[in-house]
């Protein structure tokens, strides 16, 4: 019996998946269509090849005559995602399960779910986050290279259960498929670099480099080196979120053995950082702030990103986490002494003597309320009920380029239930490191719940921004005297700068925002060699150097951090807008660094 | 109120505990329920009781079957059995409010009539005593309680004295004395045959699960003398007996020598019983002739059926 | 009017059970002991609490909350899960259970008093272990809705073993009680972590619908357990009554429930329906089957009493005879049982929309069949019993089932042990459910069976009700 039924539960999976794959790439739920679009793939630790879908983005379309309002809601992580749509508007949405629930598996443990509502009235769906384990495909081949470029490549191990196969494109790239999916397997693609390519084909290829694809410009021998790419010795790299783009002149084996070397160490150096947590965080992905920011941009502050993350780290005795307020349990102790004389041989005595036990039925719980209330009220009031919080904000700012890339974290914690939302922006790249998790968020943002910070238990997340910024912070040289002004629309509390010989100057108290301020010259202090923010950031937060009130003496340290021609500003309030809850009370550091021209 | 066995059949396995039990009592007696042991009287009293649902017949409580319903018999039924009550951790007062609760009194009536039932069986002074404190005769006086608890028009008594002291006991046949003076249907089973004759009015025997006389004392006699009680309707007589000092011998020769008396027995050295033709009236006028004989009499009386002897010769003693 | 007034209203067996309660020893000192046990253990916590690791701290709450449910759980297995049905059983042994039916008191009120003051002890040990869980609370580690969810999961559970321990101890059995604490003791502690993973975390989702078949589950776990043991302590009435009654209730509530959710499925995001369905099909089959085979223990006949207590009108009786005692009542209300259910299946079939129509219909169908079968398997017995007079109705049970299940199923397996798959046997295996593993349409047969052996039992069925709806009551 248990053999047909069995087969007989299953066969709903069954209808499901039927179901599933005749309308897997849109449905309609009300006036919003959702249609698939594509997904991120992730590498596991055996890199045999294998890879998983754990992300599903949809195009969002309000087809109906009315604005309608999509909420998702996640399961896990914690996120609801809402969309309100004007009629005709058009969004994408992103949706990422948790990387625990498939790094590493050969099979899935559980299935993250999402319900949709539109408008308030609940949909059921056949999305589900099919990841699949699929083998690596191997090498994919523009037709337009020679038949004997393989003779002249070498080829990158894949692990050791991939299967090194080799394809060659039926047509030529002008008719290569606009579809993402129809990329997934292969591990390496192989051009020509000046061979044509049309822009959305371009657009699909990126997005598969950012999954983790590598793709191979050959640079043929008659050829010109490409003028978008530095020719460092016949071979450049450049990352792509998971991937990367190789552009190189292939060379046969032999004879360039040294070169091959030297190349695959300079592949190597760009491997993604592995923070120590029992998780590996893949490298951060931006794929619509990409056109926004230089490339540079992203390598500055990623490192920086998966650095703050052991920062947080529990066994970091240096963590930056809020530490959580301790109950005072002796005078608890005395409460719950009296509370166990009242309601035990007091209660019980008094009742006896009066012949009526059976009161005690009613008389147990009611002493037991007024007691829970008075630990209620007596914990609370000790606790208070605002949202604390301790922030440290490292921006990266070029002024040159107009880009902040921002890098916040941030410990909140709620002494009370907490009601507000936590808010972030478009192109936010947010950890939360409790959940191991990370998010990548899209032109709907995401919301929060208010319920994932928990009462008394520190919240401690990571955020990576990237934006344009017009702002314009200057620094003039007089004179031999230094000046500045404050470009921020908040007050700086401290200011430091190198000019572009090194000399270091320093700020003399309280900058308003706008305002200009002379500067003091400092003392020759060693100066920088290049700026690197993860540094910058690491070494601040584990020495501890931001405090409540810095002094002029604790600012001289941190030139130690500024190369020529670069700034350092530090304010107690958001530069620009802080992701997730601006707390009640608590310590914020905000710095503000980057090149500065000196007028 | 009459109460009336009908054919009670009930059988465990291959006993057949009560073969066609029939006999019937009315308000205001004590009838005594003796037999041997394992003769059915308990299975009799449980299925009156509606503890134990008969295989076949019926009783009746006026017209009211018993069997088809149950539910109102017990709201006029007090039962008092042969165990001790053995609720744990309560007191007497608690455990006579829980069964003046469950049957249905409530409020001030309730109270009241526990207050009565208390003073009447005598508990006041051990009310908050524990049960478990309580001595047998105590736990009987609690049992008694609780059987009067709902005010029942009748009354099953199984082995109430048994265990009792002396004094206990007759203060348990005075109490049941001013219940059947109250009106109250009582049927009492005991071994001890000597206070049962102090009390009933009448009996039921029975042995293995068989009926073998019911009635009034009297009627038992005559039964087991005669084997039928039709002749002792016709005739009236009265049985006495004289208890003179000599051996007895020339009282009876006297006695069978004048006219009115019927028969004369010597019971026992120095006790003769005698009937005597007529009613009460008629014993003075044998006796004045006795005395004027000039026989050493000492004593006489009117002689009742003992019922001791009724079982003895009623019964085989022979055990299920 | 005074408290005693008041008491007035409530259960009579209740209020004596209180009274008993809080005069026991036992009681009195495990509840000391328990607020001995909470002082020190929030003592030992205060005591180490600024030397703990960060680690530790930020699991203390939970820590606590669990030593806690553990600490309170022993109490209410003690007081009212052991205890209590200990009590019953020396009062069912003494008679004193038989002496209070002497009354007019019902044994349903008795049930009743019995489980709701267990109940409300059992809510009053917790309500003194609650203020040290509020600590536990603000100790971090564990939310709100996690220990609101872990107590309102553990509190049904609990309640069923108090119901359980009382129905055991109602057959006045010593020697089962040792068997309930046992079982109580380990299988409570089992079903902790599902009382946890009900109560973990947020609302959302499967949780809902999760909770929302443990609730269907306490239901009907609850009512089972309480008409059985109202079944037991009765005497001199009408046993099944109450059984067949609830059971009859419950398959009214699920098929209720399956409709009427159904066609609210877009408001309720949790709500599964074809997990539902099956499940729902499932407890249908225990009641069923609980049902189905006490018919094979009653009496040929409703008694006397019965008979009188019979309502006026032909409808009425009928109803009442399906109610009734009495094997004839208890196959017509079997098959009455099966045809509503069938109807039930065969409606969700016909009527359920296409998307909702995946696998659960096909687990109730599977489900429907097997309650064929036991109804196939009792009346086999029934007919046996009534052939032979002197058999007994267990030896009978036990003989069909031997006969009809387990020799097939051994001798399947005999022969596919040594080559073939099981389901090739399904000729062999056509008297027992197992046929179904070949196909669902083979488990039909089940069905024929169950009317073929109707049969023979048709006219005596009939006589019965006949007898019941038409025969004139004794005059008074």
């Amino acid at each position: 019996m248990m053999g047909r039924v069995l087969p007989v539960c299953f066969s709903r999976v069954l209808a499901m998946l039927l179901l599933v794959s005749s309308v897997v790439l849109a449905e309609k739920f009300g006036d919003i269509t959702m249609v698939r679009v594509g997904g991120e793939l992730l590498p596991t630790i055996d890199q045999g090849g294998y890879f998983c879908n754990v992300n599903m983005r949809f195009r969002v379309t309000n087809t109906g005559v009315k604005s309608a309002t999509l909420r998702v809601v996640m399961r896990e992580p914690d996120a609801i995602r809402q969309v309100r749509l004007e009629p005709g508007a058009s969004t994408l949405l992103n949706l990422q399960a948790p990387m625990t629930e498939f790094h590493a598996s050969y099979y899935y443990r559980s299935q993250p779910t999402f319900s949709i509502w539109v408008n308030g009235v609940n949909y059921p769906h056949g999305f589900h986050f099919a990841g699949y384990r699929e083998h690596v495909k191997g090498f994919l081949f523009s037709n337009s290279l020679p038949g004997d470029t393989l003779k002249y490549l070498f080829y990158w191990k894949l692990g050791k259960n991939a299967t090194d196969k080799s394809y060659t494109a039926s047509d030529s790239m002008e008719n290569w498929s606009r579809n993402v999916y129809d990329y997934m397997g292969y591990s390496v693609i192989w051009i020509d670099a000046n061979e044509y390519v049309p822009d959305d084909v371009k657009k699909v290829l990126r997005q598969w480099m950012f999954d983790g694809g590598r793709l191979v410009r050959c640079v043929m021998p008659e050829d010109k080196w490409p003028d978008d790419v530095p020719d460092k010795g016949g071979v450049n790299v450049e990352r792509f979120g998971k991937g990367d783009m190789v552009t190189f002149r292939p060379f046969a084996r032999k004879q360039r053995e040294k070169e091959f070397d030297e190349f695959m160490n300079k592949a190597r150096a760009y491997e993604t950082y592995q923070p120590e947590l029992g998780v590996d965080l893949p490298a951060i992905v931006n794929r619509q702030g990409y056109d926004l920011l230089s490339a540079k941009m992203q390598t500055e502050t990623e490192l920086a990103l998966t650095n703050a993350v052991t920062l947080f780290d529990k066994s970091n005795k240096k963590s930056l986490a809020i530490e959580s307020p301790k109950v005072s349990l002796g005078p608890l102790m005395l409460v719950m002494l009296l509370f166990a004389v009242l309601v035990g041989p007091v209660n019980y005595l008094w009742l006896r003597k009066r012949h009526k036990e059976p009161l005690l039925l009613l008389t147990i719980p009611l002493i037991s309320l007024v007691f829970c209330l008075m630990v209620v009220f007596f914990v609370s009031f000790s606790f208070g009920f605002k949202l604390e919080g301790e922030i440290s904000a490292f921006t990266y700012f070029d002024q040159n380029e107009k880009v902040a890339s921002s890098v916040f974290l941030c410990s909140l914690m709620a002494n009370s239930s907490n009601r507000k939302e936590l808010v972030f922006g478009e192109t936010d790249h947010l950890v939360i490191m409790e959940k191991c998790s990370l998010f990548v968020l899209d032109k709907a943002g995401m919301v929060l719940d208010p319920s994932i910070l928990k009462p008394r238990t520190p919240l401690n997340y990571i955020v990576r921004r990237c934006e344009q910024r017009n702002e314009r912070i200057r620094c003039i040289l007089k004179d031999g005297k230094a000046e500045f002004v404050n470009g921020l629309p908040v007050p700086m509390e401290h200011f430091i700068a190198r000019d572009a010989e090194g000399k270091a100057f320093k700020s003399t108290g309280k900058i308003a925002e706008g305002a200009r301020h002379q500067m003091d010259a400092c003392g020759n202090t060693d100066v920088a060699k290049v700026m690197e923010p993860n540094k910058l950031m690491t070494e601040l937060c584990e020495k501890k150097l931001l405090k409540a009130n810095m002094t002029s003496m604790d600012m001289d340290l941190l030139f130690h951090y500024l190369p020529k021609g670069s700034f350092l500003a530090i304010c107690s309030k958001p530069c620009f807008s802080t992701p997730g809850i601006l707390p009640d009370k608590g310590r914020a550091n905000y710095v503000v660094f980057g090149p500065v021209t000196w007028e | 109120m009459k109460i009336t066995l009908n054919n009670i059949c009930k059988k465990y396995g291959k006993t057949q505990a009560a073969d066609n039990v029939s006999f019937s009592f009315e308000s205001g007696q004590i009838y005594g329920f003796i037999g041997p042991n394992g003769a059915g009287k308990t299975t009799t009293m449980k299925i009156m009781a509606t503890l134990e649902e008969p295989d076949s017949g019926d009783v009746f409580f006026d017209d009211v079957s018993l069997v088809n319903y149950p539910d109102k018999i017990r709201t006029f039924l007090g039962y008092m059995p042969d165990s001790l009550p053995e609720f744990k951790d309560i007191q007497v007062w608690e455990y006579l409010d829980f069964f003046a609760r469950i049957s249905g009194l409530k409020g001030v009536r309730r109270r009241k009539t526990l207050v009565e039932i208390e003073e009447f069986t005598n508990l006041g002074e051990i009310r908050t005593k524990y049960l478990n404190e309580l001595s047998k005769g105590m736990k009987q006086r609690v049992s008694l309680a609780r059987a009067l608890v709902n005010n029942p028009s009748v009354m099953l008594l199984d082995e109430p004295a048994a265990g009792l002291d002396p004094r206990a006991r007759l203060e348990l046949r005075a109490l049941l004395k001013i219940l059947a003076e109250q009106g109250k249907a009582i049927l009492i089973s005991s071994h001890i045959l000597s206070e049962l004759q102090d009390i009933c009015n009448g009996a039921v025997i029975i042995e293995k699960g068989r009926i073998l006389g019911a009635g009034t004392l009297d009627s038992l006699n005559h039964l087991q003398e005669t084997g039928s009680d039709e002749a002792k309707e016709s005739t009236p007589t009265v049985v006495i007996k004289i208890h003179v000092l000599s051996s007895g011998e020339e009282l009876r020769n006297r006695l069978l020598e004048d006219p009115n008396v019927l028969s004369a027995s010597l019971f026992a050295p120095g006790e003769v019983e005698a009937t005597i033709k007529g009613t009460e009236q008629d014993v003075p006028p044998v006796m004045a002739r006795l005395f004027a004989a000039g026989l050493p009499i000492v004593g006489f009386g009117k002689a009742q059926a003992e019922l001791e002897t009724i079982f003895m010769k009623m019964t085989s003693g022979k055990l299920q | 009017m005074t408290l005693d007034d008041l008491s007035d209203r409530l259960n009579p067996v209740f209020v004596k059970e209180t009274r008993q309660l809080f005069h026991n020893k036992t009681v009195l000192t495990t509840l000391v002991l328990l607020l001995v046990a909470e002082l020190l253990m929030h003592l030992i916590i205060a005591l180490n609490y600024s030397s703990m690791h960060e680690s530790t701290l930020e699991d203390l709450g939970m820590i606590s909350f669990v030593i806690q449910q553990v600490m309170v759980g022993l109490a209410i297995l003690i007081i009212c899960i052991g205890r209590a049905p200990m009590i019953f059983t020396q009062e069912r042994s003494a008679k004193e259970l038989d002496y209070s039916r002497i009354s007019v008191i019902s044994p349903r009120s008795i049930v009743i008093g019995k489980v709701i003051s267990q109940v409300v002890v059992m809510l009053d040990i917790y309500t003194i272990a609650m203020p040290f869980m509020f600590i536990a609370y603000f100790l971090r580690g564990v939310s709100i809705p996690q220990m609101v969810g872990w107590s309102m999961g553990i509190i049904p559970i609990y309640v069923l073993f108090i119901q359980f321990g009382l129905m055991l101890a109602s057959f006045g059995k010593k020697n089962l009680l040792g068997f309930i604490f046992i079982f109580s003791y380990v299988g409570a502690q089992a079903l902790v972590p599902i009382g946890l993973g009900f109560g973990s975390g947020h609302l959302g989702g499967d949780v809902v619908f999760s909770i929302f078949c443990y609730v269907i589950t306490f239901i009907f776990a609850s009512t089972l357990l309480f008409s059985l043991t109202v079944a037991v302590i009765t005497s001199f009435g009408n046993r099944v009554y109450w059984l067949r009654l609830l059971g009859l209730a419950n398959l009214l509530l699920l098929i209720a429930l399956n409709g009427s959710l159904s066609l609210c499925r877009r408001k309720i995001s949790w709500y599964d329906a074809d997990d539902f369905l099956a499940f729902s099909s499932f407890l249908i089959l225990v009641q069923f089957f609980i049902t189905v085979i006490i018919c094979l223990f009653e009496r040929d006949e409703p008694g006397a009493r019965v008979m009188a207590e019979r309502p006026d009108g032909r409808v009425r009786r009928f109803l009442r005879f399906l109610l009734s005692s009495g094997r004839a009542g208890g196959l017509a209300f079997s098959w009455l049982y099966l045809l509503i259910w069938g109807a039930a299946v065969l409606g969700w079939m016909l009527l359920a929309p296409v998307e909702l129509f995946l696998a659960g219909d096909a687990v109730a169908s599977v489900f429907y069949i097997i309650a064929f079968y036991l109804l196939f398997y009792i009346q086999f017995a029934l007919i046996l019993v009534r052939s032979f007079r002197k058999l007994k109705p267990e030896y009978a049970g036990i003989l069909v089932f031997f006969l009809l299940f387990v020799i097939p199923f051994l001798l399947a397996s005999v022969m596919c042990f040594e080559n073939g798959e099981f389901g090739d046997y399904w000729m062999l295996l056509v008297t027992t459910p197992v046929c179904c593993a070949r196909s669902v349409e083979i488990g039909w047969l089940g069905m024929l069976f169950c009317l073929v052996t109707l049969l023979p039992l048709c006219k005596y069925v009939y006589a019965s009700m006949k007898r019941f709806v038409f025969e004139e009551k004794e005059a008074k």
